[in-house]
């Protein structure tokens, strides 16, 4: 896998000096997990994880959130993003908008497959590996998402949010939608290709503070991601690593009060858009 | 911006709690009245001291509570558990069992709505009914009971809300165990042990509102040797 680099541990960052930051200059990605509190408390892992794979202007990323009752979530969230991106920059050759669809379809197959096969080698029932899985292309300055569960997707475009993708939380609070399960497909949302200049993809330990409900519907949080973005394309401009900035907010007392849950939050940034210091 | 960190500089929204709406169906027919009355109330006085301890029981759990006796009344709309003040119920009169639980499902499907129009995330509602008799407004086969049967058990098969039903004293149990969804034995208490079973209350609300996506609630076993049900034969 080129350029990959894998998170599944707790305050995880991308080292210093990597590809992704100091070489290519089409796109920054930046990101951390951290451990959430109930975990912490229980000695149980980190369950979150996220991976990246990439070159030049095609860059894969997947962010996996594993079911707290899974005995093997970390495994299984851990399997998904990097079969997922490995899968998405294997596959992808000149592959124009219209077929993205079926891109991150097949990452999602392949993710899946490779859970599967994980927990038959285990002895285990697949449900023991599930997670969510949020997979995201990126390429001439787009992002094509695919999105089975919660968590959440906002994009940055000329200084306009949006939230890309909304979390699939199911009617009740503790339920979601899995990548194991058989009707997977009926789960997948798939988002076409956006143009970004920004772009966060988090799991749901930090989607409460990217975006807050009003009449039910989802809306971006200002007073959150303005100053996130503002800071880490500063910091990237700057020639600085803002991972562990990042994960030092995530394990912030008052993000681990405002959620117990692990947190996954990795934010891309693309530097040719016109705000940016280096556009 | 270099002696500012991220946590300074962000703004964190005040959490979205998720919230549990919970019915409590109380059986206040004239057979209640003496001891079990009073210790009725009393464990709906434990049930809101040791929720309102517990954080975040405290913020999530919705409570309301209809009475069945001299007639169905909803004598504490949905409170939040820090709002609630334990009422004091009185016995009298026949047993209407089958009004409210319908009333009480009723109750629950406003209340998702409201939620919903709201924006407000939610648990799958739960409804407990506590009784020591039997309905007295319907009977096997008829028009009320096939209508109360098939709302609990199509509530529960489509996930509407958990149905449990507790019977204490003389509570008809295999009435209880017809009205129960399938899956779901109904308990009986053992005697005076009425402050366990409003503790196994809380203890149960306490781990729902605490429950993460995905999670299977285990809740306490209350008919162990130390419990405070039985499941009868």
């Amino acid at each position: 896998m080129d350029g990959a680099l894998s998170r599944s541990e707790t305050l995880m960052s991308i080292p210093e000096g990597s590809d992704i930051k100091k070489n290519n200059r089409l796109l920054w990605i930046t990101g951390a997990s951290v451990k959430g509190r109930r975990h912490e408390q229980s000695g149980q892992p980190c369950q979150d994880a996220f991976a990246i794979s990439g070159e030049g202007e095609r860059w894969g990323v997947a962010v996996a959130d594993g079911v707290g009752s899974a005995t093997h979530a970390e495994t299984g969230a851990s399997i998904a993003v990097n079969k997922a991106v490995q899968s998405l920059l294997s596959r992808e050759q000149n592959c124009t908008e219209s077929q993205g669809e079926d891109l991150i379809r097949y990452a999602f197959l392949q993710a899946r497959e490779a859970v599967v096969t994980e927990a038959r080698a285990k002895g285990v029932s697949p449900s023991e590996l599930a997670s969510t899985l949020i997979v995201g292309y990126f390429k001439a300055g787009k992002i094509c998402i695919g999105h089975i569960g919660d968590g959440i997707v906002v994009g940055v475009k000329s200084g306009e949010l949006k939230i890309l993708s909304s979390p699939d939380t199911g009617e009740y609070a503790n339920e979601t939608a899995c990548l194991v399960e058989n009707n997977w497909e009926d789960n997948l949302r798939i988002i076409q290709p956006t143009e970004i200049d920004q772009c966060i993809i988090a799991t749901d330990g930090c989607q409460g503070a990217l975006a807050i409900r009003k009449g039910g519907k989802f809306q971006p949080y200002e007073p959150f991601i303005l100053p996130l973005l503002s800071f880490i394309s500063r910091k990237l401009g700057e020639h600085g690593n803002p991972d562990s900035d990042i994960a030092g907010l995530l394990a912030s007392q008052r993000m681990q009060e405002f959620s117990g849950d692990d947190k996954t939050l990795v934010v891309l940034v693309n530097p040719h858009h016109p705000d940016h210091p280096e556009g | 911006m270099d002696s500012d960190t991220l946590e300074q500089l962000v703004d964190i929204p005040y959490p979205q709690h998720p919230h549990c709406a919970t019915v409590l169906v109380l059986d206040t027919s004239a057979s209640m009245k003496g001891s079990k009355i009073a210790e009725l109330n009393e464990g709906l006085k434990i049930l809101a001291d040791e929720l309102v301890h517990d954080d975040l029981a405290a913020k999530r759990i919705d409570l309301a509570i209809i009475t069945f006796g001299r007639s169905v009344e909803v004598i504490q709309p949905f409170t939040g558990i820090i709002q609630f003040e334990p009422p004091e119920l009185e016995a009298g009169g026949y047993t209407p069992m089958g009004a409210a639980i319908l009333e009480a499902a009723s109750l629950i499907e406003k209340r998702k709505a409201e939620y919903r129009e709201t924006g407000v995330d939610y648990y799958r509602p739960w409804i407990f009914l506590i009784t020591d008799g039997q309905p007295t407004d319907m009977s096997r086969g008829d028009t009320r009971w096939q209508e109360v049967t098939g709302v609990i058990h199509s509530g529960e098969a489509d996930r509407k809300f958990l149905f449990w039903a507790l019977g204490v004293d003389q509570a008809n149990m295999s009435i209880l165990r017809e009205l129960s969804p399938p899956n779901r034995t109904p308990l009986q208490l053992r005697e005076a042990q009425w402050s366990e079973m409003f503790l196994w209350l809380s203890r149960s609300l306490a781990k729902i509102s605490d429950s993460r996506i995905g999670e299977q609630i285990n809740l306490e076993n209350p008919t162990g040797p130390d419990g405070w049900g039985v499941v009868p034969l």
